[in-house]
């Protein structure tokens, strides 16, 4: 066995002393931990450069703009649109958000750059009456499709499936009140809410243990 | 570390409230960091992956406690069984990395490398004694499913034991009674400095001594082997440091005390409190026997009445009606806030003695050494552990910053009172 003669210890795992670093020969045993291989965290660097990239841009487009066309239309658009992907993307991946975190986040964000599009192009319609209802089938259908071929809990993608319920609710109501196009916002508000009580009738069974594990004080 | 191929079993629902203790440790994790202590085992021989996962399977099967996610309720977190056992893995990074709390993961995973199996936990789910019981029944199972003959009887927890729920009490509600509290007058403690290694990156030193040979030593100071060594861990930070503006902080060392040695409790879930040991400045040049006296004057103070006090104030905290009814995020905000203003704030560096490992001694064939380390704290840069087994004391530093002053001190001092000393590190 190796020995520090500076430490006056005897080196089991490797060739220098761990505590001061000094050689003190080849006679050590096996090591008894693995040589690591770095730990990068690519997901975070990657997150990184996506956001400077898109910050970035968003600040060349602006400046361009204001220089060479003394106004100030498409870097609106840039600049909303990213703000857009990272609160809705970067930040969930960042901190590891639940499926249900992300997907409400994702659907809310969504759904208000629609009608931030709609509004700022001033081509209002075409995201109230169909996008967005396309938009929250696609999310509702996407979370059923989840619980059943990732076998999640049937509770697990509840709060996700209940916001875009609402989204749809509010957009049922909008249109049958501003007499908009109504099929669509109908079809996903009648979904979205007949998966929600055909998930309530499943678990039926254990709703009350259900409710008393969330609401344990 | 992301779970993959997990095997579906079948088993009822079942949940859990976090025990008094386990209740910070979810609120005070950040995007890099949460509690994770780890024990290994080193055997005689090369493990096998395939038999250890067998062994895996059977371990939960004794102790379904462990096979848990961490999930939010609309006031607090709770434990919730999964229908899935986890895979073991070979180790390849540092130890106690972060152990990821979604709904879809364990709170623990175990580890391979050569000779080594490691348990690491994340520390809501359990504390020290219960993961050793978790790598007892480990290690039995294994070592049978290698074809090796051991007596079950003599084995305090063996994978043939049914599951027994005194094991899964929350020991705190059970004694609080809420009399008498204690009243927590903690001041911030002298900070290590050195320079911190990246996130994710712990520094292992372990040094290996014969536990009869550490028990003379201490006994020229009169002290218990806890007493001594922390005395020593003083001595050695108070060297090491002396270059640094010292900041008029007094040095504290937080030591945790296993509840089940003063209030009977089977429990494996968190059932242990803490000490906190003072060195004021004043002491700062004191020689080693005059700090271990000071060390042994703090510590006559724990005894069951101060232990209750603790309890109560904690239990006190938890059941606070107004407490209970904030909304989970509202506590995640105030818990996370108070972890940073009072916990580790108030100490300087942690201690924890696990003593003689409490296992059977027909392991002595089989095994060569068990290790206990502590995690990478949150703010803190060193941390200290021990355990002993088979008459070999392995006294561990793990730390997150890069030098090694504190450790080369500690064991330079120690040597120089006659310690005969074997190191082993992951540097
Ligand atoms: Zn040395």
């Amino acid at each position: 066995m190796n020995r520090c003669d500076r430490c006056n210890v005897d080196v089991k795992t490797s060739s220098n002393c761990p505590i001061c670093g000094r050689y003190c020969g080849e006679e050590f045993t096996a090591r008894e931990y693995p040589v690591y291989t770095k730990n990068r965290q690519i997901s975070g660097f990657v997150i990184h450069v996506i956001f400077w990239a898109l910050l970035a841009i968003a600040v060349t487009l602006t400046v361009c703009e204001i220089l060479f066309m003394k106004k100030f239309h498409i870097s609106l658009y840039f600049i909303v649109s990213m703000l857009a992907i990272d609160i809705s993307v970067l930040l969930p991946i960042k901190n590891h958000w639940s499926f249900n975190g992300s997907i409400s986040i994702v659907s809310i964000i969504t759904c208000g750059l629609i009608v931030f599009i709609e509004l700022y192009s001033k081509t209002f319609g075409w995201g109230v009456y169909y996008a967005i209802p396309f938009f929250v089938l696609a999310m509702t259908i996407y979370c059923l499709l989840t619980i059943i071929i990732k076998k999640y809990d049937k509770l697990d993608c509840l709060i996700s499936l209940f916001i875009l319920a609402l989204i749809s609710t509010a957009l049922f109501v909008y249109n049958l009140v501003a007499k908009g196009v109504l099929w669509p916002s109908i079809s996903v508000f009648f979904t979205s809410w007949g998966i929600i009580v055909t998930l309530f009738v499943l678990i039926s069974k254990r709703t009350k243990k259900e409710i008393a594990k969330s609401f344990h004080v | 570390m992301k779970e993959k191929n997990k095997r579906k079993i079948k088993v009822e629902d079942r949940w859990l409230k976090l025990d008094n203790a386990a209740l910070i440790y979810p609120s005070a994790q950040n995007n890099e960091w949460n509690a994770v202590f780890r024990i290994s085992v080193k055997l005689k021989e090369k493990i096998v992956p395939s038999i250890l996962q067998d062994s895996l399977d059977e371990t939960l099967n004794r102790f379904p406690q462990f096979n848990m996610s961490l999930k939010r309720g609309i006031f607090w977190y709770y434990f919730q069984n999964r229908r899935t056992f986890p895979n073991v893995s070979k180790e390849i990074l540092h130890p106690c990395q972060k152990i990821e709390l979604g709904s879809y993961n364990h709170l623990f995973r175990v580890l391979y490398y050569d000779k080594k199996i490691s348990f690491e936990a994340f520390h809501s789910l359990t504390d020290g004694t219960g993961a050793c019981a978790f790598m007892e029944c480990l290690i039995t199972s294994y070592l049978m499913k290698c074809g090796n003959k051991l007596d079950l009887k003599k084995i305090n927890y063996s994978p043939l034991d049914k599951a027994n729920e005194e094991e899964i009490e929350d020991s705190f509600i059970r004694y609080a009674d809420l009399k008498e509290r204690s009243k927590h007058t903690g001041e911030k403690a002298f900070k290590l400095v050195g320079t911190k290694e990246d996130r994710g990156i712990l520094n292992v030193v372990t040094g290996e001594i014969e536990v009869e040979n550490l028990k003379e030593i201490a006994k020229r100071y009169d002290a218990t082997i806890t007493e001594f060594l922390a005395g020593l861990y003083f001595k050695s930070m108070l060297i090491s440091q002396k270059d640094y503006n010292l900041k008029n902080k007094p040095f504290i060392i937080s030591i945790p005390i296993n509840l089940r040695k003063y209030f009977d409790s089977k429990t494996l879930r968190n059932f242990s409190n803490f000490i906190n040991v003072k060195l004021e400045n004043k002491h700062f040049e004191s020689e080693l026997s005059e700090i271990i006296n000071i060390v042994k004057e703090q510590m006559k103070q724990i005894n069951k009445d101060y232990l209750m006090k603790n309890i109560n104030s904690n239990v006190h905290a938890q059941k606070n009606f107004f407490v209970r009814v904030l909304p989970l995020w509202i506590k995640n905000f105030a818990l996370s806030f108070s972890y940073s203003k009072f916990g580790e704030n108030l100490y300087t560096t942690n201690f924890s003695n696990l003593g003689n490992i409490n296992i059977s001694d027909e392991f002595i064939p089989f095994v060569d050494k068990f290790e206990f380390l502590i995690g990478s704290p949150k703010y803190n840069g060193v941390n200290f552990s021990v355990i002993s087994f088979n008459g070999k004391a392995e006294l561990t530093f793990t730390s997150s910053i890069k030098e090694k002053k504190i450790e080369r001190e500690f064991f330079r001092l120690l040597s120089s009172l006659g310690g005969k000393i074997t190191l082993s590190s992951n540097i």
